[in-house]
């Protein structure tokens, strides 16, 4: 492990039985970094995360945060990590005051220091005029706001977000997505999972790609989208499309994939403009009725078709 | 420190919920309100006008025997039973005049009838309590050897303290009765046999002295007649020496025991509230320890449990005057209730994997074993409880419960206590042991 690294995972195995929720993922992120897993629901995000929390054990490999391991020194690890769970675990019948009271009592902060850290995190998620009401009554987005304040109470070097952003309003996920860059630039390293594709390519310095427990592409922004190369993504609406469409379509030249999803039609293509018109004329000749195109630049939703043959929200 | 801290939590959030309230209040003062309507109050104060409840009953004598008949009876003398044997003329006719007697009086009125199926009819129409019917062999069982009798009791099912009290007394009664037959007939049996003379000076002589030996086996003492219940003056005494304050005293204890382990559970609950909500793992994925954390949710718990125990002793103290021993020996006792309710509540909930499941387990499994435990308290008015019902009560904790509590109630000490105290540390260990494992194995 390079003294740089904040988190070293290798060869990392959870399984449930007959499934394999993580099959083999290896991956390092840097201090002060954000790096993002990045996959559908189900590929395996959430039980790397819990391994990383120390809250379940990976039945082989070892990771390491700050240099502990998870397996050999969890107590260290937990005292470097402030984690931020999928769901709201807050206690809705105490104060948004009270709340980090006892969260921060946990991470050890006590005293003088625990309030003005106390105060300073209410400031940060913009609380303070609500900090003495009952979480019970605050609103999604304020619960959300609060269950990630939480986990900077205590300063730590790592951050785990585990789908922050899930089931919330358009406001509240600037305001946290704002959140996660402003701690980053104070030097925290955040390990971020998604499967918002908008939320990685933002955010992230490095992204790893899971699907089925594996990770399948990993790199910066830019390095994952190269994978693909300069393929545009086209997606047209037909009234009835048919398994034949696909075979047809994907023997026309420049065109790599050809995928059908209900009514959808997604066409991979190395140049848009040519390949499109094509397209509308094999689509009249055959007699189906386009009822929308859509044209993308290639990005990460596109790499993971690519790689996978499935949307990300599959 | 941060075991505290959970604790406090804990403590702070339920004090925002309507239901600590309802376990650490309400519960137990309803429950000493509940026996003071059915029972009224024994209080001791001098302002109390408390009287035991009056059973009506009615006694068909079907004895066939006659006492003058049989050779070389003599009756015992008057100054043992305090009863006129001219008046009897069998042994059924005698334990009649000895339920009218005067001691009896406050306890029951008691009428006579000739027919067994007009006296069950009465008791049928609730006419009367109670309906005894002693048989024909009666007089002959009690005075030779050989045979049995039985003496049947037929009562109204919905009461039961006044036909328990009642049949408690017949109990020991017939026992006296029994007992001064065996004595009489092993002494002379053992004269005869070394070779003393029996007359009648001798047969008599025996007579007395085991008929005077069973009423003192009964709690009389000579010249004071059988003295089976004694009732002394409530407001001539401090002390709460009465059978419906013991009998009180027991019932409240069990139930006290009772709800105690429901608290008990029903507050280690809260772990399976904090893993639904997400709270518990995010707790362990602080640097707290899993020790830490259970501990602190079971300090929470005790201080609810000692509260609801304080409140129930207080009130039946107060409204009472139920004596529950001397204080070291009832903190220790309330202390064996109170840890074993709350490390019966862990285990119970290491082996559930929701909220939902925890009211048909707890339900059930409390009930169940609390009528097993408590089953020394819900016998008490049968007499002559046999040692298997102590037993087995003690196959599950709230057994020893009542044990350590009988043991404080009746006056034991700290030393005597301590056994019982030592077996609920025992299953209490073993209960937190199990629970912890449990609890522990479902995080890292």
């Amino acid at each position: 492990m390079s003294p740089s690294e904040a988190i070293t995972v290798t060869d990392l195995y959870k399984h449930f039985g007959d499934t394999k929720a993580v099959d083999g993922i290896s991956f390092s992120v840097q201090q002060g970094e954000i790096f993002s897993l990045l996959g559908p629901n189900g590929a395996g995000k959430s039980t790397a995360i819990s391994i990383l929390s120390c809250l379940q054990q990976p039945n082989r490999g070892d990771a390491s945060i700050m240099g502990r391991s998870v397996l050999q020194d969890p107590q260290a690890v937990k005292s470097f990590i402030g984690v931020v769970p999928q769901e709201i675990a807050l206690y809705e019948d105490l104060s948004a005051r009270e709340n980090l009271s006892f969260w921060g009592k946990m991470y050890g902060l006590r005293g003088q220091l625990l309030r003005s850290r106390v105060d300073e995190v209410l400031i940060l998620i913009g609380l303070t005029d609500r900090q003495k009401d009952r979480v019970g009554k605050f609103s999604s987005g304020m619960k959300r706001r609060l269950n990630i304040g939480i986990a900077f109470l205590h300063q730590p070097e790592v951050i785990i977000m585990d789908e922050p952003t899930v089931g919330i309003d358009p406001q509240s996920r600037r305001h946290i997505l704002e959140g996660v860059k402003s701690m980053n630039e104070e030097g925290v390293t955040v390990l971020y999972t998604t499967h918002y594709m908008e939320e990685a390519q933002e955010l992230s310095d490095h992204i790893a790609i899971m699907d089925f427990g594996k990770i399948i592409a990993s790199g910066t922004h830019d390095e994952l989208v190269k994978l693909v190369g300069e393929q545009d993504r086209i997606d047209i609406g037909l009234s009835s499309p048919e398994a034949s469409v696909a075979d047809k379509w994907g023997d026309l030249e420049g065109v790599s994939q050809v995928t059908i999803n209900e009514d959808t039609v997604t066409v991979l293509a190395e140049d848009s403009n040519l390949t499109l018109p094509r397209l509308f004329e094999m689509a009249a000749s055959a007699g189906l009725r386009i009822n929308s195109v859509e044209i993308q630049e290639p990005n990460l939703e596109t790499v993971f078709l690519h790689l996978t043959g499935r949307g990300l929200r599959d | 420190m941060k075991l505290l801290d959970i604790a406090l939590k804990d403590l702070l959030q339920s004090s925002r919920t309507l239901s600590i309230y309802i376990f650490m209040f309400v519960i137990p003062i309803g429950v000493t309100l509940l026996f003071f309507f059915m029972f009224g109050s024994v209080t001791g104060n001098g302002d109390s006008n408390f009287e035991l409840p009056q059973t009506s009953i009615v006694i068909v004598n079907l004895d066939q025997g006659q006492l003058n008949d049989l050779p070389g009876f003599v009756p015992p003398s008057q100054d043992v039973l305090g009863l006129n044997p001219d008046s009897a003329s069998n042994m059924g006719q005698w334990l009649i005049t000895l339920l009218e007697s005067e001691p009896f009086q406050d306890l029951m009125i008691v009428s006579e009838e000739r027919s067994t199926a007009v006296a069950k009819s009465m008791v049928d129409q609730s006419e009367v309590d109670l309906a005894i019917i002693i048989p024909e062999n009666f007089t002959d069982v009690l005075t030779q050897s050989g045979d049995q009798a039985t003496v049947e009791i037929y009562q109204d099912p919905a009461l039961t303290f006044g036909p328990a009290i009642v049949e408690s007394i017949l109990g020991q009664i017939l026992d006296a009765f029994s007992a001064a037959k065996i004595t009489s007939l092993v002494t002379l049996e053992q004269l005869a046999t070394a070779g003393v003379p029996i007359d009648g000076a001798v047969v008599e002589a025996v007579i007395n002295e085991a008929t005077a030996m069973a009423a003192n086996r009964t709690g009389a003492g000579s010249g004071a007649g059988f003295g089976l219940v004694e009732i002394e003056s409530i407001s001539d005494s401090d002390e709460p020496d009465n059978i419906i304050t013991e009998i009180v005293g027991s019932i409240l204890g069990g139930m006290m025991i009772f709800f105690a382990f429901f608290t008990g559970s029903a507050g280690m609950e809260t772990i399976l509230t904090e893993e639904e909500r997400g709270t518990l793992p995010r707790l362990f994925t602080t640097p707290t320890t899993h020790r830490e954390i259970l501990s602190g949710k079971g300090v929470a718990v005790i201080v609810t449990v000692t509260v609801q125990v304080a409140v129930l002793m207080f009130f039946g103290r107060l409204v009472f005057n139920i004596d529950w021993g001397s204080t070291p020996t009832t903190l220790l006792a309330a202390a064996g209730i109170i840890i074993m309710s709350v490390s019966t509540g862990l285990f119970l909930v290491s082996w559930l994997t929701n909220t939902r499941q925890s009211g048909i387990v707890f339900g059930g499994v409390l009930t169940l074993t609390g009528m097993i435990g408590l089953i020394g308290v819900f016998t008490a008015g049968a007499p002559n409880q046999p040692e298997a019902i102590q037993t087995i009560s003690l196959l599950v904790p709230q057994g020893w419960a009542i044990h350590g509590l009988v043991i404080s109630m009746d006056g034991g000490n700290v030393i005597d206590l301590l056994p019982i105290f030592g077996g609920l540390m025992v299953w209490s260990f073993v209960f937190s042991f199990i629970g912890q494992r449990r609890m522990r194995s479902r995080f890292a």
